[in-house]
């Protein structure tokens, strides 16, 4: 008898055994009303596709690590460049407010820029052309409310408009119906930045009088009542003549299409 | 496959038509039973018509028959299907070896061995149920030694009759 012949009967008792234990991994339910095949099966390919992703990110990065080698001293420098920078801003501020605390009268400016926040993740987005939202992963419980700002380190975000006790939808500034009102960083000119349903914001109620340069930061000036004083918001792209105001473009500060995690505003005084 | 030598003995291959009227007839008893028998006096008729058509055939053949007949059982009592057909394949696919294994003659000890593997059957369904944390039908073990004694008692008595029957008794005389 050939060995195929002798391992048929194995070979049969195999399956039948399989296909029982299949024909029962779909009707068993576990505790937690998965299927015992869903069960098996998340038990079975978690660790596979976990071992899969870890082989595939380890050779990853070990080709990225030796590709970007090269690129490695000009950040180096950069970075060196920009930490010094950074540090000369520090002892100047640090001066600042010691010169705040000294006098009593500036108590209200350093209350201007105090507020703590939440951090959150985005869980869900909306589809682009029906409206500018997003979910994030903190919500009432956290101590989010109605129109609490969302920051990045960027700049504005968006605000709250509905909370859960465990996420909250967030309005974008892009969004058509969103705005908030804003200070031109230089000429401290003050308007209001309205989201236009695309990419770009509007910068409206600035007279037709005033010269606004392209490359201006616009920051939240807080007469909303919503966005804390001096957050970016934006730049000028560019400004032109309308009938009583200019119609100015507006790139918001932050890539509003990529924002994954972000900052909510949860206490202003 | 032959795993063992066949010591001579020749196998005789149950008629198709025989095979569906012993299917028809346990189903039709063992579900008529299960209605006015308590369960310690249950005669598991399906896992007969297993044991009796495995003993006939080939591991093969008999794996296939036990898987069959054990899904028609989950059906016709309402467990998991796939439970008794698990039992009854591994049964049926090692009852055809144990055929070839025992030459010697055994008389009224073919109704132990019967009852044993009917206690192996119903040991791999609750096992099977244990691993699963599921619950079974609430019987105690003593029901079931009783239940297996029953089908044991039941298969040697069956065994005898369908022998003069059907078969040359020298098939299962070798027992």
């Amino acid at each position: 008898m050939t060995e195929a012949g002798r391992n048929k009967p194995l070979l049969g008792l195999s399956l039948l055994i399989l296909f029982n234990l299949l024909l029962i991994s779909v009707q068993v339910r576990s505790e937690d009303g998965r299927t015992l095949l869903r069960s098996w099966g998340l038990m079975i390919f978690t660790p596979v596709s976990g071992a899969a992703d870890f082989v595939i990110d380890g050779i990853g990065g070990t080709i990225n690590y030796f590709g970007s080698l090269r690129t490695f001293h000009e950040e180096n420098r950069r970075l060196s460049e920009e930490n010094r920078l950074l540090k000369t801003e520090l002892h100047r501020l640090r001066a600042l407010d010691r010169a705040f605390d000294r006098d009593a009268r500036f108590a209200f400016i350093r209350e201007l820029y105090a507020f703590d926040t939440v951090l959150a993740g985005v869980i869900w987005r909306s589809f682009p052309a029906y409206n500018q939202t997003l979910v994030v992963s903190v919500g009432e419980r956290h101590g989010v409310r109605k129109d609490s700002a969302v920051i990045t380190a960027d700049g504005v975000v968006g605000r709250v408009t509905t909370m859960t006790p465990l996420s909250s939808e967030v309005q974008l500034l892009n969004d058509a119906n969103a705005a908030a009102a804003v200070t031109l960083q230089d000429s401290r000119l003050q308007g209001i930045a309205q989201g236009t349903g695309g990419s770009l914001l509007v910068l409206n109620f600035i007279p037709n009088t005033e010269v606004v340069p392209e490359g201006e930061l616009l920051v939240t000036s807080g007469g909303d009542r919503i966005y804390p004083r001096g957050l970016p918001v934006g730049t000028v792209l560019s400004s032109r003549r309308g009938a009583v105001y200019q119609r100015i473009s507006v790139k918001p500060a932050v890539d509003l299409n990529r924002v994954e995690e972000v900052a909510v505003v949860i206490g202003v005084p | 496959m032959r795993v063992f030598p066949e010591q001579g003995k020749e196998k005789k291959q149950v008629p198709l038509g025989g095979a569906v009227a012993l299917f028809l007839l346990c189903s039709l008893v063992e579900v008529l039973e299960g209605k006015v028998l308590p369960p310690a006096l249950h005669v598991h008729c399906l896992f007969i018509a297993v044991f009796y058509l495995a003993w006939y055939t080939t591991p093969l053949k008999g794996a296939l028959a036990g898987s069959l007949l054990g899904l028609v059982e989950d059906y016709l009592f309402g467990f998991y299907l796939g439970l008794n057909g698990l039992s009854k394949t591994l049964i049926g696919f090692f009852v055809p070896y144990l055929s070839r294994w025992t030459s010697a003659e055994l008389g009224s000890l073919r109704l132990l061995l019967i009852a044993g593997i009917a206690l192996l059957d119903r040991g791999i369904v609750y096992g099977m149920l244990y691993l699963l944390t599921q619950r079974g039908p609430e019987t105690s073990i003593l029901a079931i030694l009783s239940s297996a004694f029953v089908t044991g008692l039941a298969g040697e008595v069956f065994f005898r009759l369908y022998d003069e029957f059907r078969f040359p008794p020298s098939n299962f005389r070798r027992l």
